[in-house]
């Protein structure tokens, strides 16, 4: 990745809407003065957030409210939308990654993304896994491993460890979500992105995800969205509610939940809103 | 009530169509095989025919030809269509350049294929100085293919999922890799079915040949490997009458005492051609799909 070292660290504008200047936590990614335009539709509005390292970031708002936009930009999907612009700033470790210099392919590797649906390819459940790992050159008896590796972390190995060879199509719904992760996870990033990973699946898998979802973030540091409340409750440290594009409120999640400062964040959270 | 007795009907009518379109088939294939099949024996395949004035022999260096030229031609147009229509869904950018490109696509695969056949003609027969060769024929069956081949290319590729290619790239994946290792084996079944569709077209193929390949096959010495060879049948620069323009030759010119015979058992050895070829590319086709998905 290019060094692209910011010579004085930003300080974001905190105008009592994005940051907790107070935490003691290193900053795995934030975002500066995010503007993101659907041609004429101004889809993110200003937004400055951090994620902090190895913690879990929900993101929560009302259905298109920006929530997948924003995520998407963390890791560049949004260049695959024709007529898309993003502006403002994505520091990563101090490069701001939203940058036409930035190697993307390279910045994916680094920021995984599992998506609402899942996503397996139509190849075997081994193949799911080293399909990205092998095309950076790694050993037969690496991806062996990584194999295994990914699929205990992410609790599938017992249930697929004999079908090994088998298409992944075959898979459940939930499994093959717990696929993706694993998929994901197998490249070793520093942050994984999760938009409504659970919102396809029965609550047994949307549990098992949820458990997942603790144990990675000692790992990796871990953004989701999310439209269930509980959700985001249970599983994360910072909640960061979203409304038509801006970003009303993020605090730590013990916080925002109980004693949310915004009018607006209440309501929402309250169901007294749309 | 009436929304079912609406949907009876247009059930029955379906029914009738489907029913219509299998018995022609049925009726048609019947009919040459009826006509044709006796006249068919291990002679009939292998040998060449005989003179015009005894008549007799067989068609086996058309039966030849007719394979011949067609892997000539797909040698040349699956590269070339997987080309084209991996850049059409996957590269071209909306525009001026890439609606020409739409527009002369669709004009040539609208081309009657006599027009194509004397075009071939002028390029790769006189122009070239090769005069009437498998080349020339491949090459201008190529012409008359390819468009056909990039337009199921690209739409094969366009039905692959988006989730699949947004997963490969969120995986840091290159946009080359994502379309010869997730793309393309997603859409091979449909790759494959349009590229039968376009072999197919080869085998019946026979005004866009008479002035390319030729009308008449050299005597061939099938042990001759030499493709410089003038007899060798692998020669891609010798003239090649293929069965379906033997057919259209015996038909209309004649002269040989049992024309009819040879006509009859020429046609039904092509439909018995493109069947087994059609078998056979289906079945190869679920071989190596089954590879590239692990089913089974
Ligand atoms: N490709 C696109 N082109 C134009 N507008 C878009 C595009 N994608 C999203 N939008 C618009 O941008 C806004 C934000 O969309 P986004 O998908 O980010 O919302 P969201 O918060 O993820 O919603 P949901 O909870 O329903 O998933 C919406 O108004 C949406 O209509
Ligand atoms: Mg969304």
């Amino acid at each position: 990745m290019e060094k692209l070292i910011t010579p004085f660290r930003f300080q974001p504008k905190t105008d009592g809407r994005s940051l907790l200047t107070d935490e003691t936590r290193p900053i795995q990614l934030e975002t500066l003065d995010l503007d993101v335009y659907y041609g004429e539709k101004h889809a993110i509005k200003q937004v400055n957030l951090p994620l902090y390292q190895n913690t879990v970031t929900a993101l929560i708002g009302p259905s298109g409210c920006g929530k997948s936009t924003f995520l998407r930009c963390l890791n560049r999907m949004n260049d695959m939308i024709p007529g898309t612009r993003v502006m403002g700033k994505i520091l990563v470790e101090g490069v701001n990654i939203n940058d036409s210099r930035i190697n993307v392919t390279q910045l994916r590797r680094q920021i995984g993304m599992v998506f609402q649906r899942p996503n397996p390819f139509a190849k075997s459940i081994y193949e799911n896994i080293v399909f990205a790992p092998r095309l950076y050159g790694i050993s037969k008896k690496e991806q062996e491993k990584l194999v295994e590796e990914s699929l205990r972390k992410t609790g599938l190995w017992d249930e697929v460890k004999d079908r090994l060879h088998t298409s992944a199509l075959a898979l459940s719904g939930g499994q093959q979500q717990r696929l993706c992760i694993a998929r994901a996870i197998a490249m070793k990033p520093k942050i994984i992105l999760l938009d409504e990973p659970a919102s396809a699946l029965d609550p047994v898998s949307t549990g098992k995800i949820e458990e997942l979802v603790q144990e990675l973030k000692n790992e990796f540091t871990i953004a989701i969205v999310t439209h269930n409340m509980q959700q985001a409750a249970r599983i994360s440290d910072y909640t960061a509610y979203f409304y038509m594009g801006e970003l009303i409120e993020h605090d730590r999640t013990d916080v925002l939940f109980v004693n949310p400062r915004k009018k607006e964040t209440e309501d929402y959270l309250t169901g007294r809103f749309g | 009530m009436r929304a079912k007795v609406t949907d009876r009907i247009a059930t029955l009518c379906f029914y009738l169509i489907a029913i219509l379109i299998i018995g022609i088939l049925a009726g048609m294939i019947g009919f040459i095989l009826f006509k044709g099949l006796h006249v068919i024996n291990w002679d009939f395949v292998t040998e060449a025919p005989g003179s015009v004035l005894t008549g007799g022999g067989g068609v086996g260096p058309q039966l030849f030809n007719s394979f011949y030229l067609l892997v000539l031609t797909m040698i040349i147009t699956v590269p070339l269509g997987l080309g084209g229509g991996i850049y059409l869904a996957e590269y071209a950018k909306p525009g001026q350049l890439t609606n020409v490109l739409r527009l002369s696509i669709e004009v040539l695969s609208s081309l009657p294929s006599i027009v194509v056949g004397l075009f071939g003609l002028m390029v790769f027969v006189q122009y070239t100085g090769w005069g009437f060769s498998l080349a020339a024929g491949a090459l201008t069956l190529t012409v008359f293919n390819l468009p056909l081949m990039v337009r199921i290319v690209e739409q094969a590729l366009g039905t692959v999922p988006r989730e699949q290619k947004e997963a490969s790239f969120a995986l840091g994946v290159t946009h080359w890799h994502t379309i010869v290792k997730v793309l393309l084996p997603a859409a091979l079944p449909g790759i494959l079915t349009g590229t039968i569709l376009a072999a197919g077209r080869v085998f019946g193929e026979a005004a866009a040949l008479m002035f390319t390949a030729g009308m008449s096959s050299p005597d061939l010495d099938f042990s001759n490997w030499d493709i410089t060879s003038p007899v060798s049948p692998l020669n891609p620069f010798r003239p090649a009458s293929t069965l379906a323009v033997h057919i259209w030759k015996i038909n209309s010119e004649g002269i040989v005492p049992d024309a009819k015979e040879i006509a009859s058992g020429a046609s039904a050895l092509l439909v018995i051609a493109v069947l087994i070829f059609n078998l056979f590319a289906r079945w190869f086709g679920r071989l190596i799909h089954a590879r590239l998905t692990s089913t089974r």
